[in-house]
């Protein structure tokens, strides 16, 4: 029995000068090209009165607004992330439904698969968290303000301020600096769950919907492919909200700073 | 007396609370399979046996997030209860 189980890593399908190209790279540019197309087509037909199209989309869009509500409890906060949480999370979703179209995983070039789940390599995965991280940061450096953001992670204005408070002040001065230092470990811990979970998810649905297709063509992937459709929303879903949780928590001032 | 009585779950906390929860199973889907599955193509490629041991690791991945769900999902029931008394 032959049976391409995926690797971890994705395979190279061409070189473009000395660029590797690999099979998730196509489907990230399929799913960039859907994109394109959709926006330009609702671009020119953006009307007053909704068409079909406009109609669905802004469907989906005020159900979304509805749920990042929900997390930055404010409707300012939650436009001026949607740019790039939308954009998150609609690009996952179409990647990983692009995952199940017919021709994934059996479509091959030499040895290769042409087409692979975009979110099925840690490099995409990874550099999407990469990218939501340092945002959060930069929104926090904007929002905040240089200081109080760096305030959060590096407490030594507290330390210097305790100086003349006494020693009991002293000691939980010292215990907040090696909190900061926990905060800052806890930001690449955020890189790694965001990354692995999306990426382990999509890898394994694609690993599962493999072995069960080998076993039988056709009918049984059927309810597998099935899960996979509501694992690629779920996921979709919680590295977009993950996403809007640490922008919102940047975005807001640390406790004791209200007053 | 205001201040001693139990605290309100709002919506917006069921909405965290279900996001943590899918989070939080999720990571539990995803890491085993990471790590069996990287250690069962290592070793096919060792014996040259692929896809056995891809496929013995999936297995077991797939058997050890059913016990860590499990576990999990047991102690958020929980959590769930004691937000609904507070409702």
């Amino acid at each position: 029995m032959e049976l391409h189980i995926p690797t971890l890593a994705p395979e190279t399908i061409f070189h473009l000068g000395k660029f590797p190209v690999t099979n998730t790279i196509v489907n990230v540019w399929l799913a960039i090209a859907v994109f394109i197309i959709v926006g330009l087509i609702i671009r020119n037909r953006v009307n007053l009165k909704p068409g079909k199209i406009q109609n669905f989309m802004e469907f989906f869009l005020e159900k979304l607004l509805v749920y990042f509500d929900q997390v930055t409890g404010d409707r300012k906060k939650t436009l001026s992330f949607l740019p790039l949480v939308g954009s998150v999370f609609f690009f996952i979703l179409l990647s990983n439904w692009l995952g199940l179209l017919p021709g994934t995983g059996s479509i091959h070039i030499g040895e290769a698969p042409l087409l692979r789940p975009a979110n099925a390599d840690l490099n995409m995965t990874l550099a999407m968290a990469v990218s939501v991280v340092v945002i959060s940061h930069i929104v926090g450096l904007v929002t905040v303000g240089v200081f109080t953001h760096i305030g959060k992670f590096v407490q030594l204005g507290g330390l210097i301020k305790s100086f003349s408070k006494g020693p009991v002040a002293i000691f939980t001065a010292v215990i907040n600096l090696a909190v900061g230092f926990i905060e800052i470990i806890s930001e690449f811990a955020k890189v790694l769950s965001l990354s692995l979970r999306l990426f382990g998810n999509i890898f394994a649905g694609e690993v599962l919907i493999t072995v069960i297709a080998s076993i039988l063509a056709i009918v049984l992937p059927a309810p597998f492919m099935l899960l996979e459709l509501l694992v690629g929303l779920v996921q979709a879903s919680v590295f977009t909200m993950l996403t809007l949780v640490y922008l919102t928590v940047m975005s807001s001032a640390p406790h004791g700073e209200h007053s | 007396m205001q201040e001693n009585q139990p605290k309100k779950t709002t919506s917006r906390e069921y909405h965290l609370f279900a996001f943590k929860m899918l989070g939080d199973f999720g990571a539990s889907i995803a890491a085993p399979v990471v790590i069996f599955v990287l250690i069962g193509q290592y070793l096919d490629d060792k014996y040259a046996k692929s896809p056995l041991f891809t496929i013995l690791g999936f297995v077991l991945a797939a058997l050890l997030s059913a016990k860590i769900i499990y576990k999990k999902a047991k102690i958020y029931g929980e959590e769930y209860k004691r937000m609904n008394e507070n409702k």
